[in-house]
């Protein structure tokens, strides 16, 4: 009798009580201008499904402030204009308590332009221009990993394996540039010489003529900013014209891919990455397993891009005891927190990420283990790179 | 009064090694009605391309009014008063009659142009259908406007390009009236066809090419007995 | 007959000139940040509309100018802190500049060929822009310091589009417009009738950069940023083409129409079907051009409800029949 009380009570609070919930705790919405279509869709769906990812277990911790956290997402399209537009209808129309960023710095920067003039907290989880954050804005705080971080290792690597001489081969696009540029600066001053620096066209497949070129100048490291399918071909025709630099090292490799289609060939060559799922960091494991098990893939560095946004603001909303705007981004001006990424941290003055450091991966019997930073190797580097016929 | 206002000395041209016109002189006589006849492929509208200015020959000049035009410009040629109709019609479609004459008027006045289009379209009593599209004229119609939009480059000479060809019998006679007074008014009238009726009974002055070649040339009635010109046509 | 109703392209001006103003009194920022973007547009199908409705030389390049402008203005901004309003004249300046020269050359091409160079040409501009990293920042782009309130640059914008629709309106119905028609219905006809062709091809093709290169500045201005896939972008090309075509080529109101219509239609489809909205898009134009060759404008016309194109020629030739009479 008493256990049927019980149960009868226990099944009344259970129904009612997210209605009474509900009605004390409003949702806090957070407004997204995402690109589900145009040439950014691919890359933001990733973004998006590590957003959401968070938003459910924050949700079962309680939300945010004790109030469920709830999404309101438009298209921009991949474009910074309607990105532009979305932000004001977000703001101004849906009254939405803060906005996350697209993914990708042209939606990003014209989204956070729009945060700013409203004075309504941007996360800026997917802008990965430094530009974006060098405005002076006060409410704009980057998560995402900056486009230089994935230069990060290479001056390192080139100090303690005393590369003199660099080339550099790229496919033509933005962030190639910006890259190249980083790259350039953080070499500059020191005794290398950058000995081949060539963009080539999209579409290209024959990389013959610059490997000659390598055969004769011989560059101790080759940098490559290339999609997978160059970096296969690269590695491909290295190895049918019998070249291999001391030290090979690409953003393509560490895209699945490239181990792949590229086989044995893809062995010991060097990637650009901003996250591994094997990143020995706090809380990953967790995040790789219950990605996996809601999506059923590996989360890659967009996924952890959207992940990282949300783990920041969740962190900040804590601390501050409220989503209270100015509250809020009083926290965020100073915020240090582990992430799935590594660290987080903001510059002072511009907010801009500084926490999370580039990595370099090395394919070492068809997988990639992470060889720098010291504090999240997996394994040790196997450098230089030996000759083909040394294998 | 009866100077020369266009002549031809000398135009031959050559088509990817065809003769199309071989050494032609032709003068044609201020205030009069010139005609040149010729089958099919005898070289008339090359001949009339040629003074219009939208070809140019190989040897040979043309003159207008005494000025050597043999390298000017189709537009520069038209400036000189030399206005042409021509023979597909190639009225303006997507424009009503009045606007095709309006669109070529000289001048900066639009009341002006509109005023002199108008008193054009009743001159050649089309005046009715001034607002209808160029696209949806019969093909007498084209042939009148045509006229009617040379006319408003107020020309010293009107190049007509086959004028007669494919009209009824009734508005052959009626062009032909316009045309005379046009002459009264002095405009040199100088037209190629191979209308014979009217060619043979209403110029001044014919010319009859033949294969590039000027076979014959004069009033109507030399022409009319000229031997080679009956063997060519007859 | 039923005069009344027939819809006047004056009419249509003043009842938008009044909306335009009143509108950031009454809408959200969102309105107005909506509505900079679609006059933004307008201007850019008005002046396309010039050179290629009427003059008849379509073409793929326009949007070359507001790349140009936007990098003149964003750049004068940036460096020498150029007010943006100051900024945007002298864009509009340098897209006459750029296209005097370039409308001489390209000018002699016809049909698809001058349609496809200069959709090439504005490609070389893009890989300029990116290539010459050092003055215009390259894939990184420019970041100006965003305007604190669209307002300003809302007015500025719509003025230009009032403009534009009032000199597209001066010239259907001005002589000046017939021969650009003439051009478009047979170039040589045009010619050997004494219509001076080049000269009126380059001068409308100068023309019809000056507005889209002051566009491009202003634009930079409203976004707080400019890149070169943002500045030379083929859909901003493609959209103001679409426009051009669903309202009416060669036509007053077509632009205005296929502006207005075409940003509705895509922003309400949108919202709602984000995965189809291009393809329904798509299908619009396709059905348009297939259904209504001349646009929403000419349909108008047939139906009487607008007052058919060049009004003035027919009332003045109207008016001297009836004295004859």
């Amino acid at each position: 009798m008493i256990w049927r009380f019980v149960l009868a009570a226990a099944v009344t609070v259970a129904a009612l009580a997210p209605a009474a919930f509900g009605n004390a705790a409003e949702p806090v919405r957070i407004g997204v201008a995402l690109s589900q279509t145009g040439n950014l869709a691919d890359s933001a769906g990733p973004y998006f499904k590590g957003l959401d990812l968070w938003r459910e277990q924050a949700n079962a911790r309680g939300g945010l402030a004790g109030r469920p956290i709830e999404f309101v997402v438009y298209d921009d399209r991949s474009d910074p204009a309607t990105a532009a537009r979305l932000y004001e209808k977000l703001i101004t129309n849906d009254k939405v308590n803060l906005v996350m960023s697209s993914l990708g710095s042209a939606t990003a920067a014209t989204g956070s332009a729009v945060a700013e003039k409203h004075k309504v907290i941007m996360i800026n989880g997917g802008g990965a221009a430094e530009a974006i954050q060098q405005r002076g804005f006060k409410y704009v705080f980057q998560t995402a990993a900056r486009i230089s971080s994935y230069a990060d290792g290479i001056v390192p690597i080139s100090g303690k394996y005393h590369v003199k001489s660099i080339a550099l081969v790229s496919r033509d696009y933005a962030a190639a540039r910006d890259i190249s540029k980083a790259i350039k600066e953080s070499l500059s001053g020191k005794d290398v010489k950058v000995v081949i620096d060539e963009y080539f066209p999209a579409g290209t497949a024959d990389f013959s003529s610059q490997i000659a070129k390598g055969q004769q100048l011989q560059p101790d490291l080759w940098i490559g900013l290339l999609y997978p399918s160059e970096a296969i071909e690269t590695v491909r025709q290295f190895h049918s014209m019998n070249y291999m630099p001391k030290f090979f090292i690409a953003n393509g490799v560490s895209q699945e891919d490239f181990i792949t289609s590229a086989g044995k060939d893809a062995e010991y060559a060097l990637g650009m990455s901003l996250y591994e799922p094997s990143l020995p960091s706090g809380g990953n494991k967790e995040f790789v397993k219950t990605y996996r098990d809601k999506y059923g893939v590996d989360p890659g560095y967009y996924a952890a891009f959207g992940f990282v946004a949300g783990t920041v603001l969740e962190a900040a909303v804590k601390k501050a005891g409220s989503i209270d705007t100015e509250k809020v981004r009083e926290v965020l001006t100073t915020l240090k927190l582990g992430t799935v990424m590594g660290k987080h941290e903001v510059d002072p003055t511009t907010y801009m990420q500084i926490g999370v450091r580039g990595l370099v991966v090395q394919v070492q019997n068809g997988k990639r283990e992470v060889i720098w930073p010291e504090e999240y190797k997996t394994a040790e580097p196997k450098l230089p790179i030996p000759a083909w016929d040394k294998r | 009064m009866s100077d020369t206002i266009v002549a031809v000395e000398k135009v031959s041209k050559r088509f990817a090694g065809r003769i199309a016109l071989d050494s032609v002189d032709i003068d044609v006589t201020r205030g009069s009605i010139t005609g040149v006849i010729g089958p099919n492929g005898s070289g008339k509208s090359t001949l009339f391309n040629i003074i219009a200015g939208t070809l140019r020959p190989d040897t040979g000049r043309v003159l207008v009014d005494g000025r050597n035009i043999t390298s000017a410009s189709a537009a520069e040629i038209c400036g000189l008063g030399v206005a042409r109709t021509f023979q597909i019609s190639r009225l303006f479609a997507e424009m009503t009659v009045l606007e095709n004459l309006v669109a070529v008027a000289r001048g900066r006045d639009d009341r002006a142009a509109i005023a002199l289009a108008m008193e054009l379209l009743e001159f050649l009593e089309i005046a009715d259908i001034a607002d209808r599209w160029g696209a949806e004229l019969s093909y007498g119609q084209r042939k009148l406007v045509e006229i009617a939009r040379a006319l408003m480059l107020q020309p010293k000479v009107m190049l007509l390009d086959e004028p007669f060809a494919g009209v009824n019998p009734r508005l052959q006679n009626r062009i032909v009236e316009h045309l005379r007074t046009l002459c009264a008014k002095g405009i040199t009238v100088f037209f190629i066809d191979h209308e014979m009726r009217i060619v043979l009974n209403e110029c001044d002055l014919v010319y009859v090419l033949a294969e590039g070649r000027l076979i014959a040339h004069g009033d109507t009635a030399t022409v009319r007995n000229d031997a080679r010109v009956l063997q060519a046509y007859f | 007959m039923n005069r009344m109703k027939k819809v006047n392209s004056l009419g249509v001006a003043g009842v938008a000139g009044v909306a335009a103003l009143v509108l950031p009194f009454i809408g959200s920022d969102y309105t107005v940040s909506f509505s900079i973007q679609l006059l933004i547009f307008l201007v850019l199908a008005y002046s396309w509309n010039w050179i290629g409705g009427y003059a008849g030389y379509t073409h793929f390049g326009q949007v070359g100018f507001f790349g140009i402008g936007a990098y003149v203005g964003s750049l004068l901004n940036f460096h020498l802190g150029v007010p943006w309003y100051f900024a945007a004249i002298i864009a509009g300046l340098a897209g006459a500049l750029t296209a005097i020269p370039l409308g001489g050359a390209m000018l002699r091409l016809k049909g698809p060929f001058f349609a496809i160079g200069m959709f090439g040409l504005t490609r070389v501009l893009e890989a300029f822009a990116l290539g010459f990293d050092s003055v215009t920042g390259g894939g990184t782009g420019i970041y100006l310091k965003p305007v604190s309130d669209l307002r300003p640059v809302y007015y500025v914008v719509a003025a230009v589009a009032g403009v534009m629709l009032f000199l597209t309106w001066k010239l259907d119905n001005s002589r000046l417009g017939l021969k650009l028609l003439a051009i478009r219905e047979d170039e040589d006809a045009a010619e050997s009738l004494g219509i001076p062709t080049t000269r009126l091809k380059i001068g409308t093709f100068v023309a019809s950069a000056i507005a889209p290169a002051a566009m491009g500045s202003l634009y930079a201005v409203y976004l707080g940023f400019i890149d070169p896939p943002t500045a030379f972008a083929p859909n901003i090309e493609l959209t103001t083409i679409a426009m051009v075509l669903l309202g009416g080529m060669g036509t007053v109101l077509g632009p205005l129409c296929g502006a207005v219509v075409l940003s509705v239609v895509n922003e309400l489809l949108w919202a709602n079907y984000p995965q189809i909205y291009l393809a329904s898009v798509g299908v619009i134009i396709l059905l348009a051009v297939l259904f209504m060759p001349r646009g929403i404008v000419s349909l108008g016309m047939k139906t009487g409800w607008v007052t058919v194109s060049r009004p003035l020629f027919r009332r003045l030739a109207a008016r001297h029949g009836e004295a004859l009479s």
